[in-house]
């Protein structure tokens, strides 16, 4: 079935066409949220809220991109505001325990990781990297996820972010030399302890 | 010997963009190093990682949630009482702050009312009370003439 049938399907508000179109692009979504927010329930949550925005806006869909480019769209969209929703909300925590109590906060990104596991090195490591990704601008951190994750090409991450295809090189160049400064000052500040 | 690099030099080293001369002096400072030597394979190891794909499998009730959703939606959009709230709340909460505001004046208008009343008679009865008591015949007659 083309895409072109499964949109005209959903219009015509065939829940079958929907289902297959939740089916087929389930992976897609799923996986770009989880890149952003390391954590498989928000992922999940930010998934339903995507699929949910696609139904109610398909009919807005011209077909000038493909299917994938749309909800790639979208899926970063909400999963930057989800990240920026968060962060208002750990320092608003951060902030009531700091007054209600001497009880440390832990901050969500290590949620996922179990604590038995937590000494291994290769855990650490991920942890490592997850917070240096965290650490970039969001741009930057789009199109590094993007391009390394979800291996799409310069042009439609261009089409995706809505910027030229020079300015995706730039990003993903930047993003790289950024994660690797913040891993390096994540070493030092570890080995100078 | 203990050797220090900046963060710069470290990442160049490590992407290859220095030149050959540079490349050479900082390799050999980094082998006689056992501290740069760690942070170099650790940079390495962590980095690496961007490699591994990780992916998550799929919900299988990933559909029925998001059609629970959008059920819940629509019944919400188009459920009459819901509608009459979102009319008549704001109108209630309105007329009721302005009913608040008009008892309010009133009770405080009724009760300014009564004591200007009250004050004025209490001066006049006392005006004449004091008069009378105060006023003594030789006054009077003082005041006639």
């Amino acid at each position: 079935m083309t895409d072109e049938e499964l949109i005209s399907g959903i219009i015509d508000e065939n829940q079958l066409y929907f289902k297959i179109f939740v089916d087929k692009y389930q992976s897609l979504v799923l996986n770009t949220c989880f890149h952003f927010t390391h954590n498989k329930n928000d992922a999940e949550d930010i998934t339903q809220e995507v699929f949910i925005k696609a139904y109610q806006t398909i009919e807005k869909f011209t077909f000038q991109s493909k299917i994938s480019t749309w909800l790639y769209r979208i899926a970063v969209n909400k999963s930057l505001n989800f990240i920026r929703d968060n962060k208002k909300r750990t320092i608003f925590k951060s902030l009531e325990s700091f007054f209600s109590s001497n009880v440390k906060y832990n901050p969500p990104t290590e949620d996922t990781l179990a604590e038995d596991a937590y000494d291994d090195i290769k855990t650490q490591r991920l942890i490592s990297l997850r917070n240096a990704i965290n650490l970039l601008p969001e741009n930057q951190k789009t199109a590094f996820i993007l391009h390394n994750y979800e291996s799409i090409s310069y042009k439609e991450i261009a089409t995706i972010m809505d910027v030229s295809i020079a300015s995706v090189e730039g990003l993903i160049h930047r993003a790289k030399l950024n994660i690797q400064k913040n891993i390096l000052k994540k070493i030092k500040k570890s080995k100078s302890l | 010997m203990k050797t220090k690099l900046s963060h710069n030099t470290i990442l160049k080293f490590y992407n290859k963009q220095l030149s050959h001369e540079e490349m050479k002096h900082v390799g050999n400072c980094i082998d006689n190093s056992r501290e740069l030597k760690n942070i170099l394979n650790e940079l390495e190891a962590t980095y690496h990682l961007t490699n591994e794909k990780e992916r998550l499998e799929n919900n299988p009730y990933l559909f029925m949630e998001i059609s629970n959703k959008l059920n819940k939606n629509k019944n919400q959009d188009t459920s009459y009482s819901t509608y009459l709230q979102r009319v008549f709340r704001p109108i209630m909460a309105l007329s009721l702050v302005l009913l608040t505001l008009y008892t309010g004046y009133s009770i405080g208008n009724l009760a300014s009312e009564n004591s200007q009343q009250f004050t004025t008679q209490t001066y006049n009865s006392e005006f004449y009370f004091n008069d009378l008591q105060l006023e003594k015949m030789e006054t009077v007659l003082l005041i006639k003439e």
